[in-house]
């Protein structure tokens, strides 16, 4: 099944894109999402959503369907869903 | 609470006809005090509207001299001032559109001494500081004495704003528990887009104070001016928070 990702700010910036479109098997659930998605783009991605101990890095918000969830949440992926990864932002 | 004058009632003539805001809300607004930092990109813009709402009185923080990089959006600089405090220029500005605006001008960023004591004195706050320590700050004191908040921030041509109400909404530590680590200090930006999120600040404030409307609460904002792409996303509470205990 097919999950859009869209990306916003310093995560933007390491992905290289604004959104993209990955390709899930069926049962997979968000966190193993997110881990996958650190060998799909590279070392600078995951270095943002994940600290040395592989513990996420709430900071960075994690947004379904324009409603926020935390990565601890129990969510397994449709078809279709959209997931926004958000980086926090200060500029003024 | 303060009337208002002759001279007010005909600069807010246009504003006063908004429905459930009219005189009483006018006059909310001009026995109010707004906390505002910094003065940048976003601070200026909010500072120049809420002095052109007609808001009684800003709290200006925000340390150092005017910079020739701060003049591509920091509106409240201006060149024959580079070199001299920004919060004189600041000050400069705002009372050549509204001399009637008391303004309280601190020549220093928010810090761990100072906070208490600027969140104390203001109704409401508005968060435009480049710096997360700083925002954090304004969050914690905010939160502890119980003052709304509105958080706007922008990267890039992105940009968002909550409004945090302590006891009914998520506080910024919520949305960012830990030090975000990939922020720098130096970030892209066009005036134009730290300015227009600096404009729906302007306008959480005007509606906090004045009472009508429906403020962000327990919503985030988000707009990408690239693409023109605008979301309100629900966003909550986040339990033990280290801030507002939720």
């Amino acid at each position: 099944m097919d999950i859009t990702l869209k990306f916003t700010a310093q995560i933007k910036d390491v992905v290289g894109k604004a959104s993209d479109t990955v390709t899930v098997s069926n049962g997979t659930n968000l966190q193993e999402l997110l881990t996958n998605l650190g060998m799909t783009y590279g070392d600078r991605f995951k270095t943002i959503l994940f600290d040395e101990q592989g513990a996420y890095r709430h900071s960075n918000l994690i947004v379904i369907d324009q409603s926020q969830v935390n990565y601890d949440d129990d969510v397994t992926l449709a078809d279709g869903m959209e997931i926004t990864l958000m980086s926090p932002i200060s500029g003024g | 609470m303060k009337q208002l004058t002759a001279e007010e009632l005909a600069t807010y003539e246009w504003q006063l006809d908004v429905p459930d805001h009219g005189v009483e809300g006018q006059e909310r607004l001009k026995n109010s005090t707004v906390l505002v930092s910094r003065c940048g990109g976003l601070g200026s813009v909010v500072a120049y509207e809420l002095a052109a709402a007609g808001i009684g009185t800003l709290i200006l923080a925000h340390a150092g001299n005017v910079k020739p990089s701060d003049l591509n959006r920091q509106l409240l600089m201006t060149h024959d001032w580079l070199g001299k405090p920004r919060v004189e220029s600041a000050e400069r500005r705002l009372k050549e559109l509204n001399p009637r605006l008391n303004i309280i001008s601190v020549p220093e960023n928010i810090n761990e001494a100072n906070a208490e004591k600027l969140v104390g004195m203001a109704d409401v706050i508005v968060d435009a500081a480049p710096l997360f320590e700083e925002r954090f700050l304004m969050n914690r004191e905010a939160v502890k004495q119980g003052k709304p908040l509105v958080d706007c921030a922008m990267y890039e041509l992105e940009a968002q704003i909550t409004t945090v109400v302590p006891g009914e909404t998520a506080c910024l530590s919520c949305l960012y528990p830990e030090q975000p680590i990939a922020w720098k200090r130096r970030f892209p930006v066009f005036g134009a887009v730290s300015g227009t999120i600096a404009c729906l600040g302007a306008m959480e404030a005007i509606k906090l104070i004045s009472g009508f409307g429906e403020p962000l609460k327990n919503k985030l904002l988000t707009m990408n001016m690239r693409t023109m792409d605008i979301q309100t996303i629900g966003i909550k509470q986040r339990k033990g928070c280290a801030v507002c205990g939720s």
